[in-house]
């Protein structure tokens, strides 16, 4: 089965968020991934804690489209968690088959001229141009916070913000 | 409202927007602070939150973090802080007075 999803957030797994989309996708293992994260001995502690019981683990780019492809992964129902945009990109780049990409909280990063496009995505020309990559590369985004929120289309809030 | 204004107190609240790396600052900057002679406590709202992974540092460090806050549990701490000496010893009286807190009242008034 192996990606059911792909959720860009940099706040990485938090709170009811994470459990209510694990329960919604019926998955039954996250993978956190990003470069820098996953050689933080702290949070490659803490991570899995904060999964609450559902099976986790904290990878760099590399390591997680190895286990997607690998033979555990493929039999198993994963959600991606990717720290940012380009983490997510590089996935994709990478060969990773996410059946949705969904893009979470991105927090802005001080210094860069960014615009909130919604209340809790931050969005650069940057960002904004890696985000029609993955599209471009046949992955529609949408931004649901909760599975149960509306489906919309990421690409038409990057428009109204004037990307 | 209940125990009056509070010195040595600190709270940071978080935009829905925040970044871990930016809220674990604010939190270890207030925790520096407030700290005393015996010590910091830190409440947050649950474990797995986006407060207490940025308060794990502190955690790992030694500085009590009390997961699962709630209004009893921090009225009990505000007022017998003055007679304790050590965090971690006021931290578990935190647990122990939040869990106790949690009751029925209906059960409780029925004598049931």
């Amino acid at each position: 089965m192996a990606v059911i999803h792909m959720r860009i957030d940099n706040r990485l797994i938090h709170g009811q968020v994470t459990a209510s989309w694990v329960n919604a996708l019926g998955a039954n293992r996250i993978i956190v991934t990003n470069d820098k994260v996953a050689h933080d001995p702290v949070q490659k502690m803490l991570l899995p804690q904060a999964a609450r019981g559902v099976p986790t683990l904290v990878l760099s780019i590399a390591d997680t489209l190895a286990y997607a492809a690998s033979e555990q992964g493929q039999k198993e129902r994963i959600l991606v968690i990717a720290k940012l945009p380009q983490d997510a990109l590089s996935l994709i780049e990478g060969g990773l088959k996410p059946a949705e990409v969904n893009v979470g909280n991105q927090a802005p990063t001080p210094g860069t001229r960014f615009k909130m496009v919604t209340r809790s995505i931050a969005v650069t020309a940057e960002d904004a141009a890696i985000y029609r990559a993955i599209a471009g590369k046949g992955y529609p985004l949408t931004s649901k916070m909760m599975p149960g929120d509306r489906q919309n289309d990421f690409l038409d809030l990057l428009k109204k913000g004037g990307f | 409202m209940i125990v009056g204004p509070q010195e040595h107190f600190r709270t940071v609240g978080m935009d829905p927007a925040a970044d871990l790396d930016e809220l674990r600052d604010q939190i270890e900057t207030a925790a520096a602070a407030v700290s005393g002679t015996d010590g910091t406590l830190v409440f947050v709202d649950l474990m797995g939150g986006s407060p207490a992974n940025a308060s794990s540092y502190l955690a790992l460090s030694g500085t009590p973090v009390v997961c699962g806050c709630n209004l009893p549990m921090l009225l009990e701490v505000l007022m017998q802080r003055k007679h304790t000496s050590s965090a971690q010893q006021l931290a578990e009286q935190a647990i122990r007075s939040g869990r106790e807190s949690i009751l029925n009242l209906a059960q409780m008034l029925s004598g049931a």
